[in-house]
């Protein structure tokens, strides 16, 4: 029995080898059990309320929950565009590098454009080989062709605008000139708008999925506020808002009996006009009479009595003349601010809108979905009317992937006689000195009576020294074009506004060759965000900083039909890489972005000739700027940042008269001549200053070069890029018509008065 | 004519029937050059990727003429009329030992492969601007040449001491060798063969082979120089007892009646 127990007691005492290996399974287990892996719950909501507009950007949330271990991996997005039929067809991807801890819920935002609903969108969060979260998102479920209208409002019913029918006016109706903003600039540049039939649908999207970049709002035409404010965005979101609006989007606000809401910061800013109380009103008939469709009331109803901004060009559209009287019970305040006194006639603004950039502001006095107004039919038209301006005002993200126009300034670039080949004339002439050189060496070592010595360093002598000089002529010297970026841009201020838009042009080209096809090691991967160099042929990625522009594939030219798979990398180093990138290669890119550029400016004409104030409070210098007016372009010269310009210009000033609309070479100056930059300046002012040339009678266009706001990011990689933008600017030109009107006879011109004297 | 036994480094580099016919080589490498010269634009060889193929020309040129050169120096048919082949110096009277004579034709072999890469060398730096190129990849398919040059003229050497000078079946011989060989290996052992190795490091060409293709460019170097070193120790060792084979013959000749005859030294030549 003792020894029994001892035995058991050794048995105990002894750690059992059985044991070890259980709980080294045991750990295995724990470590690989489903509980401890990644468990990565996710949820994709495309454009607003799951509905995008086909042909525009749209915003992309992911939401990812993750209830395992801590994941690292990327976030892609994987999107095919184009058309099959016409073998144009290709994949855009953008890659965001995430860190998803244990727990933790987070939303990643996107914006893709979505012109083809063939082929499901691909969302995917993989960790190299692992994938811990796919979707397939079916676009023909979500799309619309109909102008988007966003309804931030917690209570209206805008449905009935889903049954609305317009029809969108000429682009030279909606773009007439005018001296208020810079739709001048439109109606010459945008194409010509066919009368077409409009339709428009109603969404109401959560403010949480607004997008945070502008061009999310692509497929969006109008955002009526009802009864809330803009401070429940978020800075991004706002930003992206204003930016949209300022490029032509419009912001329809309805007045409320709660009018508070509208004098929040963001909002009050945008307004043409603050509520300042209410007008109750007794009967609608001075409100059928304004807005053309009888309005029958059966009992007194509200609206908000505006006073117009002073700045900021407010203006009422639609006022009433009628008695009313304020809710306190004292006389209605006329639009001017005047009392009408009680139970007067007083003038009150019923819509009142400004211009924002491109875009428009307009506030009805009137709440939309409140009693009159939300069953009245007279809504319709105010709502066709509005509704029809802002599809017709919408900026065109139009996307042109085709054949590259020869007169391009891109091309002109790219045809820089650095970037040629070496001539066929140098090389023969090189070789044929190196070949005399050596019969020449081979000449005099071959004389007996030269040393063994000087005979063998004659001989190597000719082909060590040309060898390097081979390398060098028809390298560095004459073929410096490794690889580089040509990024070239149009900014345009939107005035009114503190933005402006920038049209780019991108091309970026690699002379190096492709990797070996066996050479896993120097394969083409495209870069993550954060990822080092791509390895793969030099300058096959563009790596760009500034802005946050969306971009597109660009033209090519001499025929070549296929248009590149492209990859976008989001994050701290953002980039642009053709998919399978090939070495030798040029790949070309178009973009947009609106950038905060602040630029004011505006000339009187006088007798004396044109006094012209301008102020540059853009954060970027303007070089070699000029002033076009009529035929003839005034030199500014430099505007450095926070600079003003405001002096009259007169003939006097040797104005350069510009016979043609080429002659813009005149004009090209503080550069070599004949230089790249000379011959894509010119390019550039001619292909985008023609229809500005001469003049309109009521502007001036203000022109100038800059850097472009969207550049390669200034790395490792060996080019040299060639970076500019114009600076386009159309100013109104005011007549200062007393000083211009001929004066009756026996009124002395006080000038010539003071000259006498 | 008095025949000389030319030597060492000088030899090999100074002027010569053979160097003489070189430079009618390095002619047609330049017209080549040329004629491959680009002429389209680059804007649109950029736009349609068509890389210009004047760098892989050039370096193919540089590998075949060099290695090919050399395998005719090494069979004697380039030598001028007063100077010995390997086979006319072990009939002379002071012939050194045959490790001697081995050694001496391998620095000889080294030196003027050497020289000639350098005297093309001009011809295809012109074309390295331009031929997007990386430059390590350049330098090692210049590179290739040399161990490739001593190789087949290694080759060369032991045909000629096999078949004798002037011998038209040797003549033949190493010709077609000198195709066969290269288009097989490009075939079925594309590592060891500079015409692929060029095609696939610059044209993209994949690497065809029986034995697996090394990853990245320094397994590829180290593959190629380590076969054909491997190739120019296994030619010297054969041209070696080749030699020694051939001296012991010539004393064995010469055993009854000493200092051998001139005919003797003639049958030598011929093999």
């Amino acid at each position: 029995m003792k020894d029994g127990a001892r035995a058991m007691s050794r048995r105990r005492g002894r750690f059992p080898r059985g044991s070890l290996f259980s709980a080294l399974l045991l750990l295995f287990t724990l470590t690989m059990s489903p509980s401890s892996a990644a468990r990565v719950l996710g949820e994709v909501s495309l454009g607003f309320s799951d509905t995008f507009r086909l042909g525009a950007w749209a915003p992309l949330t992911v939401r990812l929950e993750n209830q395992g271990a801590d994941v690292v991996g990327e976030l892609q997005v994987r999107l095919t565009s184009g058309n099959a039929l016409t073998d144009n067809e290709y994949q855009t991807s953008q890659t965001r590098r995430i860190e998803l801890a244990k727990g933790a819920v987070k939303r990643f935002r996107f914006t893709v454009r979505i012109d083809s609903v063939a082929h499901p969108l691909q969302v995917r969060l993989v960790t190299g080989d692992t994938v811990h979260f796919a979707d397939d998102v079916v676009l023909r479920e979500r799309f619309t062709e109909r102008h988007l209208v966003l309804a931030l409002s917690q209570d209206a019913d805008l449905d009935h605008l889903n049954a609305l029918e317009g029809t969108a006016p000429s682009a030279a109706t909606v773009f007439a000139p005018s001296s208020q903003n810079f739709s001048a600039t439109d109606a010459r540049t945008a194409p010509v708008v066919a009368e077409r039939p409009l339709r428009w649908r109603v969404v109401y999207p959560h403010p949480s999925t607004l997008p945070e970049r502008w061009a999310g709002y692509s497929g969006v035409s109008t955002v009526i506020l009802h009864g809330v404010s803009l401070k429940a965005m978020t800075d991004r979101q706002f930003a992206a808002f204003d930016k949209w609006l300022a490029d032509g989007g419009t912001l329809v606000v309805s007045g409320s009996p709660d009018y508070t809401v509208l004098t929040t910061p963001r909002l009050a800013e945008l307004l043409p006009g603050l509520p300042t109380g209410l007008v109750r009103l007794t009967d609608g008939d001075e409100i059928g009479r304004v807005l053309r469709f009888p309005l029958r009331v059966a009992r007194s109803f509200d609206i908000n009595r505006i006073r117009l901004r002073a700045v900021g060009g407010g203006r009422a559209t639609h006022s009433i003349e009628a008695a009313g009287r304020r809710r306190d019970g004292t006389a209605a305040e006329s639009a001017a601010g005047q009392p009408a006194g009680q139970g007067a006639t007083g003038k009150f603004p019923l819509i009142v809108e400004r211009s924002y950039g491109r875009g428009k502001v307009v506030y009805f006095a009137f709440d939309i979905s409140r009693y009159p107004f939300d069953r009245w039919r007279g809504m319709e038209k105010v709502w066709r009317s509005v509704l029809s301006g802002a599809a017709a005002r919408q900026s065109p993200l139009s996307v042109e992937i085709g054949h590259a126009p020869p007169d391009e300034p891109v091309l002109r670039a790219l045809r820089d006689p650095e970037l040629a080949f070496p001539d066929h004339p140098t090389l023969i002439a090189f070789l044929v000195v190196y070949l005399g050189a050596l019969v020449a060496a081979y000449a005099i070592a071959a004389d007996a009576r030269t040393a063994r010595k000087v005979q063998v360093a004659l001989v190597w002598l000719v082909p060590l020294g040309f060898g390097p000089v081979a390398y060098f002529v028809f390298g560095p010297m004459l073929f410096p074009a490794q690889g580089g970026a040509i990024v070239i841009g149009v900014v345009e201020p939107l005035r009114g506004s503190p933005y402006a838009a920038v049209d780019l042009d991108i091309a970026f080209y690699t002379s190096q060759r492709d990797a070996p096809a066996n050479d896993s090691s120097r394969e083409s991967v495209p870069p993550t965000s954060e990822s080092a160099e791509p390895r793969g042929p030099r300058a096959a990625t563009w790596h760009f900083s500034g802005g946050d522009p969306v971009y597109w594939p660009g033209p090519m030219a001499f025929g070549v039909e296929s248009t590149p798979d492209w990859h976008a990398a989001i994050g701290h180093r953002p980039a642009m890489t053709p998919v399978g990138a090939r070495g030798f290669s040029v790949h070309r890119l178009r973009g947009k972005d609106l950038i905060p550029f602040a630029f004011t400016g505006n000339v009187e004409e006088n007798k004396q000739g044109f006094r012209v104030s301008l102020r540059n409070d853009s954060g970027f210098p303007i070089e070699r700027a000029w002033l076009l007016i009529d035929h003839f372009a005034y030199r500014i010269g430099r505007l450095a940042p926070g600079e003003s310009f405001d002096r009259e210009l007169s003939p006097a000033d040797s104005p350069v008269l510009l016979r043609t609309s080429t002659s813009w070479w005149r004009v090209v100056d503080g550069v070599d001549t004949g230089s790249t930059r000379a011959a894509v300046e010119e390019g550039l002012l001619g292909k985008k200053m023609k229809p500005f040339y001469p003049s309109e009678p009521d502007e001036a266009v203000f022109f100038g070069f800059t850097e472009a706001p969207v550049g390669s990011r200034r790395g490792a990689q060996p080019w040299k890029p060639l970076e500019m933008a114009l600076v386009r600017a159309v100013l109104p030109r005011a007549r200062d018509l007393a000083s211009l009107m001929p004066r009756p006879e026996g009124e002395v011109d006080p000038q010539s008065q003071d000259e006498t004297l | 004519m008095q025949r000389e036994d030319k030597r060492g480094i000088p030899w090999a580099i100074l002027p010569g029937a053979a160097n003489r016919v070189y430079w009618t080589y390095l002619l047609v490498q330049a017209v080549i050059v040329m004629l491959w010269w680009p002429k389209l634009a680059l804007l649109r060889a950029l736009e349609t990727h068509d890389a210009p193929d004047t760098l892989p020309v050039a370096l193919l040129l540089l590998g075949i003429a060099v290695p090919y050169f050399s395998l005719r120096l090494g069979a004697g048919e380039l030598e001028d009329d007063d100077e010995l082949t390997l086979l006319g110096r072990l009939g002379l009277p002071d012939a050194p030992p045959a490790g001697a004579l081995v050694a001496n034709e391998l620095i000889g072999a080294f030196c003027q492969s050497f020289h000639l890469l350098v005297l093309t060398l001009p011809i295809v730096l012109v074309a390295v601007g331009i031929g997007g190129g990386a430059l390590p990849v350049v330098a090692a398919c210049i590179a290739f040449v040399l161990p490739l040059a001593v190789a087949w003229r290694l080759f060369g050497v032991v045909c000629l001491v096999r078949g004798g000078e002037g011998n038209p079946v040797a003549f033949f011989m190493i010709r077609a060798s000198f195709v066969v060989v290269q288009f097989a290996l490009s075939i079925v052992a594309g590592p060891v063969s500079h015409v692929a190795l060029v095609l696939h490091l610059l044209g993209g060409l994949r690497l065809r082979s029986l034995f697996g293709v090394p990853d990245g460019l320094v397994g590829i170097v180290t593959v190629f120089t380590v076969f054909h070193v491997a190739i120019a120790i296994g030619l010297t060792i054969v041209l070696y007892y080749q030699v020694q084979s051939k001296q012991r013959g010539l004393e064995l000749t010469a055993g009854a009646s000493s200092p051998p005859t001139r005919q003797s030294r003639a049958r030598l030549r011929r093999g």
